[in-house]
């Protein structure tokens, strides 16, 4: 968790995470973060993020997010 | 050809069910879209003037579209505004434009928050039947339309484009690669941005269907793909960035488009990984590199990509399209061998820049062309060379413009707009190209206790998202140079190195 929030707050500092659940319904996040943020999650985690991952529910929260990456260490 | 507006009346004409633009929810047909830009064009206030500027709010729907060529319906020209600006920037092109009316929908606020105190027109004022006007009796030099650029002083300015440019780049680029009424046109570009009006204008022109691509997509290029598919989209005409996005997230090995025969990019250098993966899925599509500026409508140079480059090398920006005239000059003299500034001449160049006599003056010229002939010249900043084929290839700026995203941005606005700020004394902005990264250096004024935290907070509300620095430093003093001046090598140095 700690990780995934510092990768978090170098893509934009201004954003409380802990609490934010609508990243990417509320436009928070936008293209150029998401890209930046599946490459830092694949780097920092050691995991692949297939496209079938990348889908607005799975990004709209910290917790979402680490809930993706568990799944993903678990598949392999 | 009277001017622009008789592309859509024949279209009209020719297909006036067939659908023109689409959206997620909503489309229009082309016999839609000039009953309701023909109502507006005949509202009472737009018909007070004539070659006047109208600001619109330019969201990203077919309304904008029916706004724009409302404007021209009336003899006016349009000035479309980025919705979501900061309210100081958008007074300062409402004040640079002088614009006395603006249309919008639900905009009234924001346009009087940003200063403006003249007729607002909102969207749902148009009447949906009565009295049309018709195709304007002005002239292709007519003033067409003006789109606001970052400006290196800080104060953004206005690129002025008549009828006429916007005809003779459509005619050339249809020609070159042979657009007809069945193409479907996937748009991303932002209806503000001068890059848009390429597809808008090849939409009326050829009678084909623009989809306007939803920008969330962009965040989970799946469902873009996907919904291209659903669309049909086979033409696109994109930013590198928004082309990278997709094959960084390796959309392709999940859905591929299959519509798609032609995709077209414009407004930086597409990375050569990137552009490989894009043809190795995509085989039978046809790929070519833009070159243009907003200076000039549409583009002015092209070369199509038949192989990908080496990891580090460097896609060409080719040749001239028919309707311009471009060479490389250096120090008044014409440049075949070597490096030179591309130069830009033909009917696609703009009027000038609005209101600013001395900035036109300073790129846009009367001079000589390699046969002989004098004509109108714009001087692009731009610095290339000929490669063994004879295409140009870029090779760096005259200036500290950049392009970011696919945006192009004048470092000296981001640095002025930070020394405007109470407890800046310097500022000097550098891009870090590799990371895709601006970086702001402030020198606080002596006696101020500014942090780097609080100047970047304050810059977010002064510019567009786009132009945010995405770190901001602070140095008790900026280097300077033999000469006394801010040493921007040096400090791009310093920056570079750690890790930003």
């Amino acid at each position: 968790m700690e990780e995934l929030l510092e990768i978090l707050e170098e893509i934009n500092p201004d954003i409380d995470y802990e609490t934010a659940t609508a990243l990417i319904d509320g436009k928070m996040l936008d293209s150029f973060s998401i890209v930046s943020l599946v490459t830092e999650i694949s780097d920092a985690f050691d995991i692949e993020i297939s496209p079938k991952y990348l889908v607005p529910e799975n990004f709209n929260s910290v917790q979402a997010m680490m809930k993706m990456i568990e799944t993903i260490q678990d598949e392999e | 050809m009277k001017n622009i507006l008789e592309y859509l009346e024949i279209s009209a004409e020719k297909y006036p069910k067939k659908t023109a633009i689409a959206d997620r929810d909503k489309s229009c047909t082309f016999g839609e879209l000039k009953n309701s830009a023909s109502l507006l064009g005949n509202h009472p206030v737009l018909k007070n003037s004539t070659d006047s500027p109208v600001g619109i709010f330019a969201s990203h729907s077919a309304e904008t579209i029916i706004l724009m060529l409302g404007v021209l319906y009336s003899g006016n020209f349009y000035v479309p505004l980025n919705p979501d600006l900061p309210c100081d920037k958008l007074s300062q092109i409402i004040t640079d434009s002088g614009m006395t009316v603006i249309i919008g929908t639900d905009m009234e606020e924001k346009a009087k928050q940003s200063g403006f105190d003249g007729t607002y027109i909102d969207f749902s004022e148009i009447p949906a039947n009565g009295e049309v006007a018709l195709i304007p009796n002005i002239s292709q030099t007519a003033p067409m339309f003006a789109i606001y650029t970052s400006g290196s002083t800080g104060k953004p300015k206005g690129v002025l484009k008549n009828h006429l440019s916007m005809i003779s780049f459509i005619e050339a680029y249809v020609d070159e690669f042979g657009f007809d009424e069945n193409i479907v046109i996937g748009n991303q570009t932002p209806f503000f941005f001068d890059a848009s009006a390429k597809d808008i204008y090849l939409m009326l022109r050829t009678g084909a269907r623009m989809e306007i691509l939803p920008a969330e997509f962009f965040s989970f290029p799946v469902m873009l793909i996907k919904y291209m598919n659903e669309r049909k989209v086979s033409f696109i005409s994109w930013v590198p960035t928004a082309l990278s996005i997709v094959t960084k997230l390796n959309t392709f090995s999940e859905v591929l488009p299959l519509y798609l025969e032609k995709v077209f990019f414009v407004g930086e250098a597409f990375p050569a990984k990137q552009l490989k993966k894009w043809m190795t899925a995509l085989p039978d599509v046809k790929f070519v590199n833009l070159y243009g500026s907003s200076e000039t409508a549409g583009i002015c140079c092209f070369c199509g990509i038949t192989e990908a480059p080496e990891e580090d090398g460097q896609l060409p920006i080719g040749k001239p399209l028919k309707n311009c005239n471009v060479f490389l000059m250096d120090d008044g003299k014409f440049v075949t061998d070597g490096v030179g500034e591309i130069h830009v001449s033909g009917n696609s160049l703009a009027d000038c820049y609005y209101n600013d006599e001395e900035k036109t003056q300073n790129s846009f010229f009367i001079g000589e062309l390699p046969d002989g002939s004098r004509n109108r010249v714009f001087r692009t900043g731009d610095i290339a060379k000929y490669n063994e084929n004879g295409d140009l290839i870029f090779v760096s700026r005259r200036d500290n413009q950049i392009k970011h995203l696919g945006y192009r941005i004048e470092l000296g606005e981001i640095e002025h707009t930070a020394q405007s700020i109470d407890g800046v004394a310097k500022a000097c902005c550098v891009y870090n190209r590799k990371r895709q990264k601006i970086i702001l250096v402030c020198e606080p004024s002596p006696q101020s206790t500014i942090t780097a935290d609080e100047i970047r907070r304050i810059i977010k509300t002064k510019l567009a998202d786009y132009m945010h620095p995405a770190k901001v430093l602070t140095m008790d003093a900026l280097p300077l140079n033999a000469n006394g001046k801010t040493d921007r090598p040096l400090i791009e140095k310093i920056v570079m190195k750690e890790k930003n």
